[in-house]
Parts: C-alpha cells; structure tokens; sequence
C-alpha cells in the first residue's frame, strides 16, 4: 500500500510542471520590481507633499476617521488598524512607528500628529505601546489634507480594490521644505532637509 | 516471448550506418543534444575550424552572421580548405564535409601544430544536421563553391566559379529543422562565446552581424586574457592592476592573467587550446599549486607569517581571484579525462604551468612589495574567518550531540516523516504566518517546512563569518546537512527540492534574491544540480457566485481576464501573502506536486550568473545605479493595471 503510493507520488514528481529560469533573469526581474518597488512607493517622499507613503496613508485614514484637531484624542491602536486594513497592508510596528516619529516635535519642524500620552522623548527612549497613546490629528496636517474632497487630488485604488487612496495631499505648504526627510533607496539618497 | 527474441536475432539485424547517416541517427553522441544547446554547438563546430586556423597563424578576422532565416555564414580569412584532390579520389573539401574522422589535426601531417579540434568531425557533423551547407573557399586566385543539402547529400561538386584576391573559407549552413526541436539562434549565446574566442586570440577580430534585428558587434582585443579579467571583474573593486604573463615549457604555450578584488569569491576560468575547460584539471591543480607556494614562501620571507604558524591554505589565498588561465597543448600532449572536453588530463600541463606561473609571480611580488603585502594580509584575513567559521560549526555539531536527537536540529523546522533525501522537499517560507499555513497544508510524508523570519542577510555583502552568525542562515545550513562553502557535500543534502515560497509582492522578491544570492554563494553545487527551485503561487482567486461555488486560481493577468469572462458572476479576491490562503488552498495552488508549477534556479553561464549577482548585491552602488537605470522602467506611477472592466 505504502509502496503503491510512493509509487505514485514519484510518477507525480516526474510530471510536475517545472519551468526553468537561468538565475540572472530570475534575480535581475525579481531585483527590479523590488528596486522600483523601493523607490517609487516606500522610502522616498514625493515632491508635491513630502510624505512617504506610509506617512500620506495615516494621515488620510485620520482624516476618514474624522479625527480633527478640535475633536477628542482615539486610541492609536484604532488608527493603526485602520491604517494596515485600508491602504497599508504591512506590519503594525512600521505603521505606528511612523506615526510617532510625525509627532515627535524634535523630530519634525511641524508636526502632523498630536499624540496624547509618552512619544517618546530626545534621549531616544521608546514611546509607549499603541494601545497605551491617543492621537489626533495636529492643525498643520489638517493644511495639508484641506479641500482633499474637491477633486483636488487624483485617487487610485487601494490594494484590493476596494478603498480609493490620494495618490498625493492637495497640500497648502511645501512640507518638503518645512519638514524635510530622510530616505535611502536601494541606490537613490532622498533630498536632504533644510 | 524471451525465445522468439532471440530466433529474430541474427546477423541480419545488425546494422552498420554508413558514414553521415549515423550522425543523424544518434545526433547527441556528437552535438550533445538537439536543443538549443546542440544547435550553437553548430556554430562552434565551424567557428573552432576557423581559430584553430587562426592559431596556427593563418587568419586575423572571423565573421559570424545570423541571417534573417536563421541560417548561418561563417567566414574567415586564413588559408582556405585544400581544393585538390584527396587520394580517396573525390575533392579534399568533399572529404572535409562528408567524412568523420578526417582532418589535419592529427599531428604528422604538419597543418596544425595545436588546435582545438582532436576528432575530424567537426565539419562533417555539422553538415549532417543540415537542411543545406554551402562552402565557399577562396584560394590560390581562385574561388571554388560545392553544396550540400538534406544532411550532407552533394548536390553540386566542387566547381571553380570565378576569381579571387583573397583566401580563406566561408561556410553557410541552415541547421535541420527536423532534427533540432528549435532552430533559432539567440543573440547572446552567440556574442558571449565569440567575445570569449576573441579575447583568448589576442588580436583576433570576431564580427558579429545579427541581420534578423540588425545588430553589428565587433570584438578584438590586443590584450587579450588581460582584457577578459578586466571584464570579468568590471563591476568588483580590484586591489591591483591586472596581472600578465605568459611563457612556454616542455612545448607548451602558458598564458596567465589574474586580479584580485575586494569580493570573496574565487573565479578561474581555464582554456586548453582556446577550449573552455570547464572542470579544470591538470593546468589549474598546477596553477593554483604555484600560487599556494609562492605566497606561502613570501609571507615566510618577510615575516608575514611566522615558522610556527601553519602555512596559507589555497582556498584563503585564492579568496577574491579572478584568473584565466589558457594553456596551448600539442596534439601529441593532448588528453582529456572522460567523453567531454571539460577536465585536461594531460599530466604535462601540471608542471608547465607550476613553472612558469612560480617564476612570474615571484617576480611580481618582487616588483610589488605594497601589493604583495596587501595580498597576503587579506589571505590571513580570510584564513582567521575560515578559523573562525569552522569553529563555529564544530561547536554547532557539538550541542546537536549533546541533544542527541538528530532529526531536531532547529525549533522551527517541521521535518518531513520520512528521511529519503531522494523526495523530500525543504520549503523555505517568509514569515511565521504563512509558515503556519504550509505547515498545516504540506504532504507531511514527504514535505518539511522552515519558516524565515523577515528579511535574510545579503550574503554577497557580508564577509562569510558574519553570515554565518546569522541565525536564519545558520538554520538553513544545518537543516539541509551538507555543510557549505568548499565542504559543501552535494550527496550529503538532506533534501531533494529546496523550495523558495515567499508571498507574491515586491518584499517577497527580495527575500528571493538574497536567497538565491545566499545559495549561489555558499551551496552553489546544489544550485548547478537544479536543486533550488521558487514555488508560483497563485496571484488571484475567482470565485464563481451562484447556486454551487465554483473556485478558480489565476498565476497571470490573461488568465485572471479568461476567467472572468468565462464566469458571469465572480468575486476577485486578490492574494497579497500566503497566510491569506487557507491551508487547503495553499497545498492545491503551490504544493501539491500534482497541481503545482515551480521555477528551478538554472546557471547556464556562471560568468553571467556571477557578474548579475555582483551587480546587483554586491558593494560597489555606480554598476546597480546603472543596471537600474537601464532595465527598470519608471514611466507608470504604479504597475497594477486599471481595468475597464469593473
């Protein structure tokens, strides 16, 4: 019995689908989509906002979420989810870390995120767990998003379809210039900061 | 049934196939296959023919051209073939074409003092294989033209047909369609092997005119091998200038060309006759027995290295080499080990190159003290990490047996049932999450699981110490069992397959690089074995909505699009990583051997495969800045498609 499967299962393998691929053309095609990948939609800020597209997103879903500067703190936690389950399908540590460094004022010229609770402070000590913090969002960040719903901006889908996102903030002030930022590509360095 | 068999076995039944017929009978026994690969070998064959005229010192200039048919013309300006009779009684040319085992290479005969081709068939082969052949050869102020077409049948003796001023010979030929599976010819194959010809006959000009997409290259190179380890070595950090030498012993001609660089690679490449000796052999054992002794004997000589220690071992000196190595035999001289040309077996060539290459590089070392300090400095360098690294894994064997248990060798790893190293795939997979979803769904029998835990080191970037200390790598090691490096022990393998399954985006990309840069550079025999395969999983799932759920997988956008029309009422769920697949799904899509398609990792040219890894992983950011600029596209803002459709 054992041995009229293993049988069958070596037939299996003799049939199997194999494609060959020379390993240049495998690493030079998977290389390149990640390089791009990198370049385009992760470490770089655009001109137009300056933001990186981590950045934009958690500002645009606080927004959705209608956490003004005049209206009560939310717990982080709820943010950051919003966040990974709309338009940023990564880890949370990624998410919620970029979101306290825009409200880390030593940080950042202006920042975007007002955040209620330990951010962290200048010695480098960690800000407290997501669950722990509130956030809103800061009067600067609210420049940035206005008019965002008169067809300022060019949307494009989400990952799965099934969210739009701002390809870019109408943005009222050059926040590349105010804030600056700091990137590295796999080969381009980011604009350096003023 | 055994006895009728045998009545039928008389001598009647044995066949002899005359002449060409046999070629085309069995053409791997002479072309190797009847794939892309036998249908260059075409090239070769008369491409050889007319270097080994250029080595005896007729010819300066080979042309090669792809017409637009994919028929080929090879011409070159040496002696030309003998027009005139031969004693068999039809034309030499004839003889050439027709006849295996004829030639002017088998020494006595005083055409050919050393020359590539041993066989005298050559030629002939390759009209065999050809729909039709047609040698043009200009000779003695005259031109001479004979044809053959369907496998080498005459179809026009040789005939004078005019006047010429130049000599030499032209072959034009278009390879059989009924014998090779393909018949196209690709560019690049072509170019790399007449640059490499090129480069081995210093002076030689090789043109190459592709008329089917309308490019021209030439290569000549008066530096000849000096020039090739410049362009090996183009994207690598060199720590001296090339280094050149060349002499001759016992009747051989040796030339040698090395540079070291700052990478940890060793790369030598060897010729015998202007044919790559891809196993190495007798030449290279002498090559690198010199280089141990003379590096050895210096760093003695300045103290570099006290009495007491041990002395350099070959592997940490030749850490960064990039050499060529050609060695001109002559045909007396000339033996190979086994069927192929690819080990030299000549035990000649040992001490001819050992004395030529102890000489010059002593002399060099002498002429460059800073360099040859440099050199072995970084020789002790990679003798310490080699130290270092070897304790590392006796102390890695040691906990395994104090714990005893052979099969636990990591806590991440879900072994397979079974311990046949014949079946048995390893499954590397990003991330716990999707670990979990494999390990769920796997053929437990025959299937074992390692989960990685984010991002792999960049092994091209670190120094083999430090990849070592890598935890994830460490696992990697110890699970397949077959140590790594020069230890690497190919049958030792614990693994038939060595599956990549990382999650289909850009960050899944990258893992596969660094692994495939991990498993080039430190278990590249698995690799060469086409061990190391990525698995394919789906991109989307349709499912068809409706009274019974019909559930559909798409690998490519055309089939995502099939689908969608093929069903009137679908939703599209899109797979961003394996731990959204259900267990079941995983299994049906990407691990069932029944259903599954996976890539296997080839290495057809090593140099190729090398220099991309360099590029691309390697220190030096001007050659990837410069690959990324040429070969990714940034035009779209983003490379999902917008559909009309939804």
């Amino acid at each position: 019995m054992m041995a009229a499967s293993a049988k069958k299962k070596i037939e299996a393998f003799v049939e199997e689908k194999i494609v060959p691929q020379n390993l240049e053309t495998i690493v030079g095609d998977a290389f390149g989509r990640y390089s791009k990948y990198i370049i385009q939609d992760r470490a770089l800020p655009d001109v137009r906002d300056g933001l990186k597209p981590v950045q934009r997103r958690i500002l645009y879903a606080m927004d959705q979420l209608g956490m003004a500067s005049d209206k009560p703190y939310k717990k982080s936690a709820r943010i950051v989810g919003e966040v990974i389950g709309k338009y940023h399908p990564h880890g949370d540590s990624s998410v919620y870390d970029a979101m306290v460094r825009m409200s880390q004022t030593w940080k950042i010229g202006l920042t975007l995120i007002d955040m209620h609770g330990n951010n962290g402070s200048l010695d480098g000590d960690p800000a407290a767990a997501m669950r722990y913090t509130e956030a809103r969002l800061s009067k600067h960040a609210e420049a940035l998003l206005k008019d965002i719903d008169k067809r300022t901006v060019a949307f494009v889908p989400n990952f799965d379809d099934e969210e739009y996102e701002p390809v870019v903030l109408p943005a009222r002030f050059p926040n590349l210039l105010v804030n600056g930022s700091m990137g590295m590509a796999t080969i381009r360095p980011a604009p350096p900061s003023i | 049934m055994a006895e009728r068999a045998k009545e039928q076995y008389t001598a009647q039944s044995i066949q002899i196939l005359e002449g060409l017929e046999a070629v085309r009978k069995r053409p791997g026994m002479y072309v190797g296959s009847t794939d892309a690969r036998g249908l260059h070998h075409l090239i070769w064959e008369i491409v050889d023919n007319s270097i080994d005229e250029a080595l005896a010192g007729y010819g300066t200039a080979i042309k090669v051209t792809i017409k637009e048919d994919n028929s080929i013309v090879v011409s070159d300006d040496g002696r030309g073939m003998p027009v005139d009779m031969h004693v068999s009684g039809v034309s030499a040319v004839e003889v050439i074409f027709t006849k295996l085992h004829a030639g002017g290479k088998f020494g006595g005969s005083g055409a050919y003092k050393v020359s590539g081709g041993l066989h005298g068939v050559g030629a002939s082969v390759v009209n065999a294989l050809s729909e039709f052949l047609e040698v043009t050869v200009h000779r003695d102020g005259y031109m001479h033209q004979m044809r053959f077409e369907k496998g080498g049948h005459k179809v026009k003796e040789l005939i004078r047909i005019g006047e010429s001023k130049k000599s030499g010979t032209d072959v034009w030929f278009k390879p059989d369609p009924t014998i090779f599976s393909t018949t196209l010819f690709h560019f690049q194959t072509v170019q790399e092997r007449l640059r490499e010809s090129a480069f081995l006959l210093k002076g030689l000009k090789m043109t190459l005119n592709d008329e089917r997409s309308k490019i021209k290259e030439t290569y000549q190179y008066t530096d000849g091998i000096k020039a090739y380890v410049e362009f090996l070595n183009k994207d690598k950090t060199g720590m001296h200038q090339p280094v050149y030498f060349d002499g001759t012993y016992g009747g051989m001609e040796v030339e040698i060309a090395f540079q070291f660089t700052k990478s940890y690679s060793e790369n030598i490449v060897s010729f015998v006759n202007n044919v790559r000796t891809k196993d190495g052999g007798t030449h290279e054992t002498g090559f690198k027995s010199a280089f141990t002794k003379v590096f050895n004997d210096y760093a003695l000589s300045r103290k570099q290295l006290k009495e007491k220690d041990d002395g350099l071992e070959g592997a940490d000196i030749r850490e960064g080499l990039t050499a060529i190595i050609s060695i001109r035999i002559p045909e007396q001289l000339l033996q190979f080990e086994g069927q192929t040309k690819n080990k030299l077996g000549s035990p000649e060539a040992r001490p001819a190159i050992e004395t030529v290459a102890t000489d010059q590089i002593s002399t060099y070392f002498t002429e460059n003290p800073q360099t040859a300090q440099l050199l072995i400095e970084k020789a002790i360098l990679a003798r310490n990490a080699r130290d270092a690294a070897r304790k590392a894994r006796d102390d890695a064997r040691l906990v395994k047996k104090v714990s005893k248990t052979e099969t636990i060798l990591s806590g991440k790893l879900s072994p397979a049932m079974t311990k046949n190293a014949k079946i048995n795939e390893l499954f590397l997979v990003e991330g716990d999450s999707a670990g979990g979803s494999a390990k769920q769904g796997r053929d437990r029998r025959f299937q074992a699981i390692l989960p990685l835990r984010g991002k792999v080191i960049n092994s091209e970037k670190q120094k083999m110490e430090d990849v070592l200390k890598n935890e994830e790598i460490a696992t990697i090691i110890s699970t397949i069992g077959a140590s790594l490096g020069g230890d690497f022990q190919l049958a030792k393998a614990n693994y038939n397959k060595v599956i990549i399954m990382t999650d289909a985006d850009t960050d899944g990309a990258h893992i596969q690089v660094l692994l495939i840069t991990f498993f080039f550079r430190y278990m590249r025999p698995l690799v060469e074995a086409g061990r190391l395969y990525i698995a394919l999983p789906p991109l989307y799932k349709i499912t068809k909505v409706g009274k019974k759920e019909e559930i559909q997988y798409a690998w490519t956008e055309e089939q995502r699009e099939q689908l969608s029309k093929q069903f009137k009422n679908y939703t599209i769920q899109r797979y961003k990583g394996l731990g959204e697949m259900n267990a079941s799904q995983l299994w049906e899509t990407t691990m069932d051997p029944t259903t599954r398609t996976l890539v296997r990792v080839n290495i057809d040219d090593l140099a190729d495969a090398e220099q991309r890894i360099s590029v691309l992983m390697g220190d030096n950011v001007e050659p990837r800045k410069e690959w990324i600029d040429t070969n990714v596209s940034f035009e779209t803002e983003d490379d999902f498609v917008i559909r009309e459709d939804e």
